[in-house]
């Protein structure tokens, strides 16, 4: 193995392929850090220029654009709430609370160490122990992958400390969503009323910007007109860099639990960095000394996220290169791209290729450090970008919303589902419900639904369901965790009951006016519930029965939150006030008319007019002339880079509009 | 009846039949159905360069994932028929997918077939150490313990699944048929124990060499790859299976374009290069015209019309 592993570093003191993997590093943040492109896209867009290369450096390329996206996922995160990919929901989670305090920076250096840290332990096990750990990869059934989903959910209790209930209706509502479309197993078309484009369910990327990117805008700059977007400035320095890795340094068990996490989910096949982070997210802070500083912006919550995302790569790996099994959606591009050139999977790729094998690890090892140089370099100028003011910032997001969500599917049905979902987004908000559990349960959905489905099939030949789902090793393993997660914030809460209710006071502000969140939200819960039952009557028995379990929880929970809206009524203000309400509704329906207007004329014109419009809107003061101007300019430049960008690049066919189509 | 008027419909809009002598005059947009990265993107990638070169003009590929192809199909019969717009095509995918939902978005016939350029035959996989040794033991076995043998297959409604209805039809056993999202994952439960056998392609086989053991493939002759394997015929089972990728147009495009795109795919498809390749990958390299593709669609549709009706109602 070390001969080998000195053989690949050899290829890197190449300098042509030290350059294409540093540069494949570079490209990989950029397509990790804009919402609606993944290192699945980017991945598969560079797959043809590699064929022109020698394998040797164009799967180097391909080893630095992987590594580069899983850190670069986690700029837009901390910057504008926005995971850049589903991997980075749970990098939000502190970091942007960090950008609100005005230590953007913190958590970007913060994310880029631990991201090159996961990495690096990830890739280390990759090249010692591929073998052994392959086979643990098959082990992984239905009935694993149904308990790995319940235990995903358990995180909701960590996630909603304070508001289970809250947490679990949103969850509830995630899983019900993610039923959406042409069910996996059983073929059958779900919930779709009549939109035969909705055949391919709820996009993930709609969904990340519908509910984390969209609420803060229309909240932040559209309603309460706030000046920058997190309301702080920042200025990086270089001592925020030592302060912030020498901090992490003296939490090596949170880094090395974060990646080890990360790594065993990267080897479930099929499970990717969306789970890692998130089992890591709510570790940390299980088993942190101060809980109370999570979700409230400290670099350790950042660090877990992103060191478990970054080791989820490699761990991906370890089934692909020794059995041609990818352990995530990026891995099967890089298969992919292995057969191009010839490569097999399997003993091929360590005894025949075995040169160009051991240099694609060595590659990922130096593609984790450049991610640590470019990631904490880059931590100077992309933490500047929410000093840009408002009303230049704002219109730019919003656009870089539809496109985000647009995309990665060509689908402009998906960008009013993310028009929707931001709506229901800021209600939620408003109801003091948070996005993260309702995300969750759309991630969650399948794996929970598909295992339930192929366990009742294989348990049912094998003679009992029941038997066939709970004694396996890792499906006890995982019951046992379940348990433990579900059963230990309540024994804490029972603990330091008075403590918490201290805590949560401090939002409870009575209102006579207000509206009680917890009413509103059961009678929602049993609308939904009604509705689903009947448009779901002709499912067979394995196309509909996750849905009946879901109608089931959502009966539970509506009648649970009418009951505690009713004993304890917590009442909430929707809007601070009528200018603020009026502020949304003209936003949110310029975007509606913005939407509109795409297909007849076409994505050019319609984004030119809604920015020049949004930009008018939100400045506070009458315009000068040369301030008419200025802002003209701003927007052609804009909407001509984005269009040059997703048109003529990545060769998304945005629409041209009626008037122009030849 | 809805259907037939949808296909009226669709036969109105006919465009000028006249076409400029010079097809073709822009660029033609080449759509995947799947998501980047896959099988169909990277084989579109392939063709690209000497598409581009044949035809001298841009070919842009395009993705429209989702609900397995269905979306691009139904965008694909939504365009105008001028020949400016190709989009992969997936047999049985298109046959089967109007057939078994009420509204698949698109009708099998609103596609019209420019050229198939490979087939990947399927066939049952065991595990190497698996008790049957052959497909006879396997059948014996399933007729003894009805429902007790665990077939893998890729989903519902495609190729494995079709296959493997009318293979109980054939054989009168009962088996337990468990779908899963795509090839990848049901090569993992086959290799993991999770599943006692599995609908395998010939290039899904051909990796694991001889950790995996072939009963019977479903074609008419023994495949190259695996010379000594039965056939299902040769057993007495009447089961044709493959997986056919091709390229499409809105049906009602000019003969003439649609001759152009046939020549210039058919040349690649016969280039000794691209057939060595395939080959290697267990992919069987053809050149099957749009005509012939045509007769093809009709008859399997005549076969699995029936079937489908019957577990879907």
């Amino acid at each position: 193995m070390f001969d080998g592993l000195l053989a690949g570093a050899a290829h890197l003191a190449a300098p042509m392929n030290l350059v294409f993997l540093v540069l494949g590093t570079a490209l990989g943040i950029v397509f990790g850090a804009i919402p609606g492109l993944t290192a699945t896209m980017g991945l598969a867009l560079l797959v043809p220029f590699t064929f022109s290369m020698e394998p040797t450096t164009g799967l180097l390329m391909l080893a630095g654009i992987y590594v580069g996206a899983m850190y670069g996922d986690a700029v837009p995160a901390i910057l504008i709430n926005t995971p850049g990919t589903p991997a980075a929901i749970a990098t939000t989670f502190d970091g942007y609370p960090l950008s609100k305090k005005g230590m953007a920076q913190h958590a970007l250096v913060a994310a880029a160490f631990a991201s090159c840290f996961g990495s690096i332990v990830g890739n280390l096990v990759l090249a010692g122990a591929a073998e052994p750990l392959a086979e643990m990869s098959l082990k992984f059934g239905p009935a694993e992958y149904f308990w790995l989903g319940v235990f995903g959910l358990t995180i909701i209790s960590v996630l909603s400390s304070g508001n289970l209930l809250k947490g679990f209706v949103t969850a509830t509502l995630g899983l019900l969503l993610s039923s959406v479309g042409m069910a996996t197993l059983s073929g059958e078309v779900r919930l779709t009323f009549g939109f035969p484009e909705l055949q391919g369910g709820i996009g993930l990327a709609g969904a990340l910007i519908g509910f984390f990117c969209l609420p803060e805008i229309l909240s932040n700059f559209i309603g309460k007109r706030q000046n920058t977007y997190a309301g702080t400035q920042v200025q990086p320095t270089i001592a925020v860099i030592k302060e912030t890795i020498r901090d992490l340094l003296c939490r090596p068990v949170l880094m090395l639990r974060s990646s080890l996490i990360g790594l065993v989910v990267g080897i479930a096949p099929g499970a990717g960095g969306n789970i890692a982070s998130m089992v890591s997210y709510s570790e940390a802070r299980r088993w942190e000394k101060n809980p109370e500083e999570f979700g409230k912006g400290t670099t350790r919550g950042v660090a877990a996220s992103e060191a478990a995302n970054s080791a989820m790569a490699p761990g991906s790996l370890i089934p692909l290169l020794t059995l041609g099994i990818p352990g995530s959606p990026p891995a099967a591009v890089i298969l992919g791209a292995l057969m191009l050139h010839g490569m097999q999977p399997g003993n091929d790729l360590f005894v025949v290729y075995s040169d160009v094998t051991y240099a694609f690890i060595v590659g990922l090892l130096v593609a984790s450090f450049a991610v640590l140089v470019l990631g904490t370099a880059g931590s100077f100028v992309y933490a500047r970008i929410i000093n840009v003011p408002s009303q230049t910032l704002a219109p730019l997001i919003l656009l870089m919303t539809v496109l985000g969500s647009y995309a990665i599917r060509n689908n402009l049905l998906d960008v009013w589902v993310m028009l929707v979902f931001g709506i229901v987004g800021l209600i939620l908000n408003r109801l003091r419900f948070q996005p993260a559990p309702l995300v969750l349960g759309i991630i969650l959905g399948p794996y929970i639904e598909n295992g339930l489905v192929q366990s009742m099939m294989i348990g049912g030949a094998s003679g009992s369901v029941l038997t066939y789902m709970t004694l396996r090793p890792i499906s006890l393993f995982l019951i046992a965790l379940c348990v433990l997660s579900a059963l230990g914030p309540w024994l804490l809460s029972r603990r330091k009951h008075k403590i918490t209710n201290v805590n949560n006071s401090d939002f409870d502000t009575e209102n006579a006016t207000g509206l009680n969140a917890d009413s509103i939200m059961g009678v929602v819960c049993l609308a939904i519930a009604a509705v689903v039952f009947f448009s779901t009557g002709g499912l067979s028995q394995y196309g509909g029965i996750f849905i009946r379990f879901c109608i089931g929880l959502l009966l539970v929970l509506g009648v649970a939150s009418i009951v505690r809206g009713v004993r304890q009524p917590q009442k909430v203000l929707f809007f601070d006030s009528v200018i603020e309400r009026s502020r949304i509704i003209i936003g949110v329906a310029m975007l509606a008319l913005y939407l509109v207007l795409i297909p007849i004329a076409g994505f050019v014109v319609a984004s030119l007019l809604f920015y020049l419009i949004m930009s008018f809107l939100l400045q506070e003061k009458a315009m000068t002339v040369i301030g008419v101007v200025s802002k003209l300019i701003q927007a052609v430049v804009v909407v001509g880079l984005l269009y040059a960008m997703f048109y003529y690049i990545l060769q998304v066919p945005l629409p041209v509009g009626q008037f122009f189509d030849t | 009846m809805r259907k037939i008027f949808k296909v009226l419909a669709s036969l109105l809009f006919l465009p000028s039949l006249v076409l400029a002598d010079g097809y073709p005059e822009k660029k033609i947009v080449y759509q995947i159905t799947f998501n980047p990265g896959g099988g169909s993107d990277i084989r579109a990638r392939q063709q690209q360069p000497m598409l581009e070169a044949d035809l001298g003009v841009k070919i842009p590929i395009q993705y429209k994932p989702g609900g397995g192809g269905s979306l691009g199909w139904a965008e694909l019969v939504k365009k105008k028929a001028d020949g400016y717009f190709m989009s992969g095509i997936n047999i049985p995918h298109i046959i089967l997918q109007p057939l078994a939902r009420d509204n698949a978005g698109y009708e099998t016939e609103q596609i019209e077939p420019v050229i198939l350029f490979q087939q990947i035959p399927f066939g049952i996989t065991v595990m190497a150490d698996s008790p049957f040794k052959t497909l006879e033991e396997m059948v014996a076995y399933a007729k003894e313990n009805p429902g007790a043998v665990t077939i893998g297959g890729s989903g519902t409604w495609d190729a494995t699944h079709i296959a493997h209805l009318q293979f109980e039809k054939m054989t009168g056993a009962k088996f337990t048929y468990v779908p899963h999202k795509g090839g990848k994952p049901k090569q993992t439960a086959l290799l993991g124990g999770h599943t006692m056998a599995s609908w395998f392609g010939v290039s899904e086989w051909l990796p694991y060499g001889d950790k995996v053991r072939n009963l019977a493939v479903a074609t008419n002759e023994p495949v190259e790859t695996n010379p000594d394997l039965p056939t299902f015929k040769s057993l007495g089972y009447d089961l044709l299976s493959s997986v056919y990728h091709g390229v499409g147009v809105p049906a009602g495009t000019p003969a003439d374009a649609i001759a152009r795109l046939e020549q210039s795919f058919t040349a690649i498809a016969n280039d000794p290069e691209v057939r060595a390749r395939k080959l290697k990958d267990g992919i069987l390299p053809i050149a099957m015209s749009g005509a012939d593709a045509k007769t093809l669609i009709a008859d399997r549709k005549k076969i699995w019309a029936p079937i489908v009706k019957e577990f879907t109602q």
